[in-house]
Parts: C-alpha cells; structure tokens; sequence
C-alpha cells in the first residue's frame, strides 16, 4: 500500500492526475516523487506537497490530510483502490472506469463526472456535477456506481447516460438534467425542475414529494421490481442508509415531454 | 442402513450419462404461490429429450433473501444438448409460463460467459413493442417490459455451464404399493441434491425406455426386459419375485452432484423393505462419457 500524506493546506489548488493505481503501481518512491503536478500555473513534483511511503505494486493507495485544494484524484483510473482519509477537490474519480474510491470526508465538484465504470463512495458531501457530463460533450457518467453518504449539488447526474447514483440525503436542483438513461436515487429533499430535458433515466425521489416541472405526467402507482433489485444490490455492497424505502410502492411520473419522454420520476406513494 | 442390513442386491452395473449444456433461471415472484405455479409451468413438459425440447425440473426454492430482488423465489434448471436450442426453448418457455405470470421476474442464476450465454432477455423485450427500456445493475443488462400489472423484468443473457444428464437409478420391487414408495422415498433423497432435478412427473418414471423401435419413426420404445407383464415372452431382467420397476432419472448441473445423488437414491432405496434389486440403465458405454458404477458410488466393492 502507498501512503501519501499532504504536507501543508493550500490556497491555490493542485491539479494532481498522477495520484491512481494506474499510474503509480510499478514505480519506486523516488519515481513517485518526482512525478509533475501543477500547482496553479507552476509546475512542481510531488514531493513538494506529499511525503510518500510504502508502494503502489498492490494497487492500493491511501491519500491523507485534506485535499479538498486536490484536483483529478484518481481521474481516468481504471484499476485498483484509492481511499482519501480526508476531503476531495474537484474532479475526483473523473472519467474513471474502474477501481474504487472511497473519501472519507467531502468531494468537490464534478465527482465521478463522465465515469464509465468503478465505484465512487463519498462519505461526506459532494458539489455540483456529480456524475455530470463536462461542458460541450454529449454524455455524463457512462457505467459505475457513485454511493454519496451527504449532500449533493446542483446537476448531479446532469446528461447521464447510464450507470447508478445514490445520495442518501438531499440533491441540488436540476437533478438528471438532459439525462438520456442510468439512475439517480435522492434519499432527502429533490431540488428545483429534476430531469428537466431528460429522454430516458430514472430519478428516485426517496424524501419529501418534489415539485415537477408540468413536462412530468402522473402515471400510475408502481413496484418496479428494478428498484428492488437496486436495493439488494445496495446491502450486497454494504449500502444501508435507504433501509427500506426502495422496497415500497411509488407514484410513476413520465417525462420529460419536452424531450423523448421515456423517463420517469419515482416519489413515495403516500 | 448398508447392503449387508438390507435384503435388496446392488448390481454390478452402471448408469451412463452424458454430457448436456444446462441453464439456470430464477424466478421470483410477490408470493411462493404465484412462483410455484410459473416453476410448474415453466418447466412443464420437459421430461426427456427424446421427446422434449428441454430437460427441466425445479432445483429448490429461494428464500427472500437468496434471491436478486428480496422475494420469494425458486431456481429452475433447463438441459439440452445445444445452446441454440437451450436458447429458443427458454425464450418461449420464460415468454409464456414466466411472463404471464402475475408479479413474476427473471434472473440468471449462472456466471456469464459473453461466448457461450444464451440471449434470453434481449429476445423478450421486443414483446414490450418500443415501449421496453433497460437498467444495468451490478454489470449486468435488465430489460423493463411493461405488463398489466406493472413491469415485467428479465435478465439479458443467461450463463451455461456442461452439466450432465441421464444419471438413473432402476429399483425392482416385491410388491406394487411398496414399490412405488420406494421410489417417492428414492426421488425425494436425490431431489434434495443442490443443482439436481428429477425431470420426470414427481420425480419416477414408469416408462424405461430403450432406444429404437421396430418402427422407424421411434427414436426409443419401451424397454420390454422391465415389463412384467412380458416376462413369459421376452428375455426378462425381472427376478421372479418382482412385481413392479421403477426409474429414477437425475439431470444435474456437475458429475459430483449426479453422483451425489445416485448415493443418496441408493442409500434410501437399502432401507426400504419392498426392494428387491437396484440397477441402472446404459446402452454399453456408447452413448455418454459419464459411467455412474452403482457398486462405487455405494462404497461397496465390484464383482
């Protein structure tokens, strides 16, 4: 296992891409060391923000200290364990497609933004653009699972195409905006217009009923045995917090009518 | 109870069984009733390949907790010699014994190999005619086909493994009651074998066939050597103090659990008083691979 601990709190993020399995298994401390990242506009090693231990042959790597000024932890890994004993900056997990992250603190935004597979657990909160598409491309999150124990932003799941996202408290507004398939499940409180433009995905609103954009048509009472399915998946992966809710009936709404339609959104029936 | 403590006689023969491609469905449903009657229907009429597209039985029933969406559920095993037709036999079988049935759902119970798994699901949701959609959980596809009651979800691909089929146990009996005890008590202690069914109607068969026909069009006819009735007309394998004989027949998902069960089948038909004589159907070693000797699978030494 490879340790790198933060040397001291930063102002001006780092963008450090080198820290994943990928790059670092197979490479001695003193490669590790000298491998670039930015800080700001300047371009410094490793080594001037980490103190480095252990190896990475195992693919496993533990990142400690807060790191919320870190950004691209992990991004494009698609292997191996990566655990964050502390917060994450923005792009942890990014474009990811394999391999597990896990942060014990918050992350920042666009965690696990156009991930294709893996799992991403944030025990903590999230910003805005979880699992989100960047500007200009067609697709968010692709494939994986990101399991968010907080809160959750703006837009998370904004252009997803397929994949699972679980927030176990509340979720900023424009919830699976234009998303074409995958899951959102919202444990709390669902922000304004939820999946405004989406085609096909699937929002679970697991708290309060939210207000629906009027594109969303009531379409019956349902126990899509799919949630159900995701819920036993959830225990198997040692997901508890939603107890019980997916297993119970919900109120169907169709949209959104301004795209395909085939989407839905899932509230607690009453 | 052991050969030495029972009257009946293990002969020094084989069952042979042969090799056959096998998937497992599990289906689940809102109550054990409503599974119960889609396992029956789905694995209805499927006793034998002579006659039969698939070989099929109920392997065992599922608790909620054993099952992918926390219902009650039951795992189904289907035999044949080809994927192809595993394929279609399970397209057409799940279509209209599982998906009519109310609240049902329809998982692989095998891993995937993308090379040799039958596309059961990609073939079902064109009943949902554009209005079907799909989720991929845990990395595998799940197709939403809607129905009057909801929706009805099935597994895209199935996985196949080589099971093996036709392992068999033959009991000849004193008496007709007795022996068709016997058997239930024979059957039930082979059932209990994970991954083992027993493909015929409660588990006996009473129609121990032999292959060929004097009639072309017969792939196999009765096997007149186990008929009493024929004993004064035909070379009999029937002691003279039989009345009646009965086939047990065993498709299971391994060779070690055939064989499992061909011990249990035994041991239960040793401690039954009607039975005579315990023996096992093959065709000389030509037709399968797999040679069940009765003897060794009893612990006892050959003749």
């Amino acid at each position: 296992m490879l340790t790198l601990s933060l040397l001291h709190n930063h102002l001006v993020p780092v963008e450090a891409e080198c820290i994943s399995p990928n790059t670092l298994a197979g490479l001695a401390v003193c490669e590790i060391e000298r491998l670039s990242v930015f800080h700001g506009n300047r371009k410094e090693s490793l080594a001037d923000h980490f103190s480095v231990e252990g190896s990475a042959s195992d693919e496993s790597i533990v990142v400690k200290g807060d790191c919320s000024r870190i950004k691209w932890l992990g991004a494009s890994m698609s292997r191996g364990t990566l655990r964050v004993d502390g917060s994450a900056g923005m792009h942890i997990g990014s474009r990811m497609s394999g391999g597990e992250i896990l942060v014990s603190g918050d992350a920042g935004d666009w965690a696990g933004a156009e991930m294709s597979g893996g799992m991403l657990k944030v025990h903590g909160n999230v910003g805005n653009c979880a699992g989100a598409g960047y500007r200009g491309s067609v697709h968010g999150m692709k494939g994986g699972t990101i399991i968010i124990d907080g809160d959750a932003g703006h837009e998370t799941g904004a252009y997803l195409r397929r994949g699972l996202i679980v927030v176990q408290k509340s979720v900023g507004d424009f919830c699976g905006f234009n998303a074409l398939a995958g899951t959102v499940i919202a444990g709390g409180r669902l922000g304004l217009r939820p999946g405004a433009g989406m085609k096909r995905a699937s929002i679970v609103a697991c708290g309060p009923a939210p207000e629906l954009l009027p594109t969303f048509q009531w379409s019956g009472v349902v126990a899509p045995q799919y949630i159900r399915m995701i819920g036993c998946h959830l225990r198997t992966i040692g997901v508890d917090g939603l107890g019980q809710i997916l297993f119970r009936r919900f109120v169907r709404y169709c949209g959104d009518m301004v795209a395909l339609g085939k989407g839905e959104i899932l509230t607690l029936a009453p | 109870m052991t050969e030495m403590d029972s009257k009946a006689v293990i002969e020094d023969t084989f069952a042979e069984a042969f090799p056959l491609t096998v998937a497992r469905v599990i289906v689940t449903a809102d109550n054990s009733r409503l599974v119960q009657s889609a396992a029956i229907a789905a694995t209805g009429f499927a006793s034998s390949i002579i006659g039969c597209d698939v070989e099929a039985g109920i392997d065992c029933e599922l608790t909620a907790a054993a099952t992918p969406d926390g219902r009650p559920g039951a795992s189904l095993l289907f035999f044949s010699f080809s994927r192809p037709v595993l394929e279609k036999s399970l397209v057409n079988r799940i279509g209209q014994a599982i998906l009519t049935c109310p609240t049902t759902a329809c998982y692989n119970g095998l891993p995937v190999d993308p090379e040799k798994c039958l596309k059961i699901g990609s073939q079902l949701r064109f009943f949902g005619d554009g209005w079907q959609g799909s989720k991929k959980i845990g990395g595998s596809r799940f197709w939403r086909i809607p129905v009057m009651d909801g929706e009805f979800l099935v597994e895209e691909q199935f996985g196949t493994v080589k099971g093996v089929g036709g392992g068999n146990l033959i009991l000849l009996c004193r008496d007709a009651a007795g022996g068709l005890d016997a058997a239930e008590a024979c059957a039930a202690a082979m059932r209990d074998v994970p991954g083992v069914i027993l493909p015929f109607p409660h588990g006996i068969v009473r129609s121990g066939s032999k292959v060929g026909s004097r009639y072309k069009a017969l792939k196999a006819s009765t096997n007149e050597a186990y008929c009493p009735t024929l004993r004064a007309l035909v070379p009999t394998q029937m002691p003279v103090d039989s009345v009646v004989a009965y086939e047990i027949v065993a498709d299971g998902i391994d060779l070690v659990s055939v064989e499992e069960a061909t011990r249990r089948g035994i041991a239960a038909l040793l401690g039954h008083p009607s039975v005579i004589r315990i023996t096992a159907g093959n065709y000389g070693g030509k037709l399968g691979p797999f040679h069940l000797y009765l003897r060794t699978i009893a612990g006892l030494t050959r003749d």
